[in-house]
């Protein structure tokens, strides 16, 4: 039993071993196995390591070279969608540059020297009228073309080229075959190989029948203009901005005796001898352009080389180019001195006139005293004589004459009163005696007395001083108004007011009739004679006065007569 | 590496307690030997402290006859002798719980 019990035992723990070693191979926990006679080394999990390294070293290969192929493929089809690009880009910058050349009305051609072959664009056909490939491109049919005069030109013109091998431009006509003559403009240059020869040439031709026709005009246009500009009296000056003379014309040149050379490009203001250096000027054209303004009748004295100073007048405005905004300004500048001159002229004469009127006034005055002092002495003192003699011849005559003499004694007191009158009319002593508003008075009392209407008169009760023939205008303004009053007015009453100012006096005549409008009055005046309304007016301005009616149908009318005191006198 | 006897170490434990004797069967430097002789080396200072126990460390490549004696057929391998009672693991000792139970088995059923 024991025995077998020991015998049991060893196998259970052989079993356990083997399980412990079967357990210890499968853990991979053994390095080496033991035979008979060697050694098996056992290096399972290096084994496997390596596997799986390897295995994923070939994995990561494979990725990689997936990768490689990808990014190859990739970089194909980017290549070749790019040469597409590149191919459909071509081909539109093709018909690009065809439709470009159509609207220029431009073609370019190629001559290949070695083979002398010539190639030209579709263009150059169409400039020459016919359809492309209609005629074999080449020198002799390309002249064929040409406009006969131009043709030797033009083949010396190749010539000349292919000998100097160097690059020309030139323009010639060209006959179409449907007859229309054309101007062309061609640029051609040459390429050469290493030893300098002309290997190629390649040119552009182009229709400029159109910019010749435009540039023809435009030149007609600015030669209308330019004639006009010069045909004008006034200087014309345009100027830039820093105030350089672009341009003058012909009037300018001449009136300042400035040619060209000496005005083009300069600064305005140092032109001639400096006599435009105004800075108030130069203000004022800076101001043209920084504020947009323009001025006009800038009056100025300048003297011009050669002559006397000058009147003349500037006016300046801006003028805007065509392209871009750089801003010129326009100056026009009208020499007045012709005009300056006829006007001092006139106001010389008109001072000269007035002078004259005063004096014929003065004249006229002493005269009417003359005339008045004559009547007075001669025919006066005869008719009183008269008058006396017949008294007492009338006294001694026989009774039946005594009508007779009444009659003639009538009749001579009649002419007495009528030469009083009249001496007074012409002359009237009070006034030389005691002054205007005595005067007046005597007046103002001999119309009532006549007249229909009371006249009345104020004053300042003590002589105004006024110089004699001063002192006759008022006065014999005074009647006139008078007469006026009676012959037109209706008027009851009559006032006269005289007053005697600082400087100078003034005499009011008012009355209360029926008034009339003013502006009647200037219409009629030429109808007026002798001593009018008009008359008198003039005469007081003249003498730096005035004459003023107030007055309206139906209320009467009031003239005032204002007229200066008499210097001298104030003076004392 | 040489044989058994000169590296066999002895420590003086207590008096009563009953003598390890182990034979570690390993093949040169290969990975599992390695681990082995870590293995048992941590084991015997963790737990085999103030225990008798003589180690005999024993390369296969050097000379394989004394594992055909032991009847050892593969390496890593330990064999417990103690109090006369035979055990042997296989392996490279890294499951320690294992080694324990094998120790306690050689010094505890008897």
């Amino acid at each position: 039993m024991i025995a077998d019990r020991s015998n049991y035992e060893e196998m259970e723990s052989k079993l356990a071993e083997a399980e412990d070693l079967v357990n210890a191979l499968r853990g991979q926990e053994v390095d080496a196995i033991i035979g008979e006679k060697r050694i098996a080394m056992v290096r399972l999990r290096e084994a496997e390591e390596s596997l799986r390294r390897a295995k994923a070293e070939l994995e990561q290969r494979v990725v990689e070279r997936t990768a490689d192929l990808a990014k190859v493929n990739a970089q194909l089809r980017e290549t070749i969608e790019e040469q597409e690009r590149t191919w459909r880009k071509l081909q539109r910058s093709e018909r690009r540059l065809l439709k470009a050349q159509q609207i220029a009305r431009i073609g370019n051609w190629e001559w290949d020297v070695g083979s002398d072959t010539q190639w030209w664009s579709d263009e150059i056909y169409r400039l020459l009228g016919v359809e492309p490939g209609q005629v074999e491109p080449g020198c002799e049919s390309f002249l064929s073309f040409v406009h006969p005069a131009d043709r030797e030109p033009v083949r010396s013109a190749i010539c000349d080229m292919l000998n100097e091998k160097r690059p020309c431009t030139g323009e010639f006509r060209i006959l179409r075959r449907d007859g229309q003559e054309r101007f062309m403009h061609s640029e051609i240059e040459v390429e050469l190989d290493g030893q300098g020869n002309a290997v190629r040439i390649m040119g552009t031709t182009q229709d400029i029948t159109d910019r010749r026709r435009v540039e023809r005009e435009m030149a007609e246009a600015r030669q209308f203009a330019e004639s006009i500009v010069d045909t004008v009296q006034e200087c014309l000056v345009v100027l830039d901005r820093q105030l350089r003379v672009i341009s003058a014309n012909r009037s300018f040149q001449e009136t300042f005796g400035l040619p060209p050379r000496r005005i083009d490009g300069r600064l305005f203001y140092t032109l001639g001898d400096g006599q435009w250096d105004i800075p108030e000027l130069r203000e004022k054209l800076r101001a043209v352009l920084s504020e947009n303004t323009s001025f006009e009748g800038f009056e100025l004295e300048c003297a011009v080389a050669g002559s006397e100073s000058r009147s003349l007048v500037l006016s300046a405005r801006p003028i805007s180019e065509p392209v871009g905004d750089a801003g010129m300004i326009l100056l026009a500048i009208q020499d007045v001195t012709a005009h300056v001159q006829q006007k001092r002229q006139i106001e010389a004469d008109k001072r000269h006139l007035e002078l004259l009127t005063e004096e014929l006034v003065v004249s006229e005055e002493r005269q009417r005293r003359q005339i008045a002092q004559a009547l007075h002495d001669t025919i006066g003192q005869s008719l009183a004589f008269a008058k006396r003699e017949l008294g007492v011849m009338q006294k001694r005559a026989p009774a039946e004459m005594h009508d007779s003499f009444k009659q003639v004694s009538e009749q001579i007191c009649d002419a007495v009163e009528r030469t009083r009158n009249l001496t007074f009319e012409l002359s009237p002593s009070t006034l030389d005696i005691l002054g205007l508003e005595a005067a007046v008075e005597e007046m103002a009392e001999q119309f009532s007395d006549c007249e229909t209407f009371a006249c009345t008169v104020r004053g300042p009760g003590q002589r105004i001083p006024l110089t004699d023939h001063v002192q006759s205008l008022l006065y014999r303004a005074v009647r006139e108004l008078l007469v006026n009053v009676a012959k037109h007015a209706a008027a009851r009453s009559v006032s006269i007011l005289l007053e005697q100012g600082e400087r100078d006096t003034q005499v009011i005549v008012q009355d209360d009739g029926q008034g009339f409008d003013p502006s009647a009055l200037r219409a009629d005046r030429g109808k007026d004679r002798g001593f009018g309304l008009f008359s008198i007016k003039e005469r007081l301005t003249h003498l730096g006065g005035s004459f003023t009616i107030d007055s309206a149908e139906g209320r009467g009318t009031k003239v005032t007569l204002v007229a200066p005191l008499d210097i001298e006198y104030r003076q004392e | 590496m040489k044989r058994g006897a000169e590296f066999t170490q002895r420590q003086a434990g207590g008096k009563s307690s009953p003598t390890y004797h182990l034979r570690l069967f390993v093949a040169g430097d290969e990975t599992n030997s390695a681990i082995a002789r870590a293995s048992l080396d941590r084991i015997r200072s963790e737990h085999l402290v103030g225990q008798s126990c003589d180690i005999e460390i024993i390369d296969v490549l050097e000379d394989f006859r004394p594992a055909l004696e032991e009847n050892v057929l593969v390496t890593p391998a330990l064999v417990i002798r103690k109090s006369g009672v035979r055990t042997v693991v296989f392996g490279n000792l890294s499951n320690t719980e294992k080694v324990l139970t094998a120790l306690r088995i050689g010094g505890g059923t008897q």
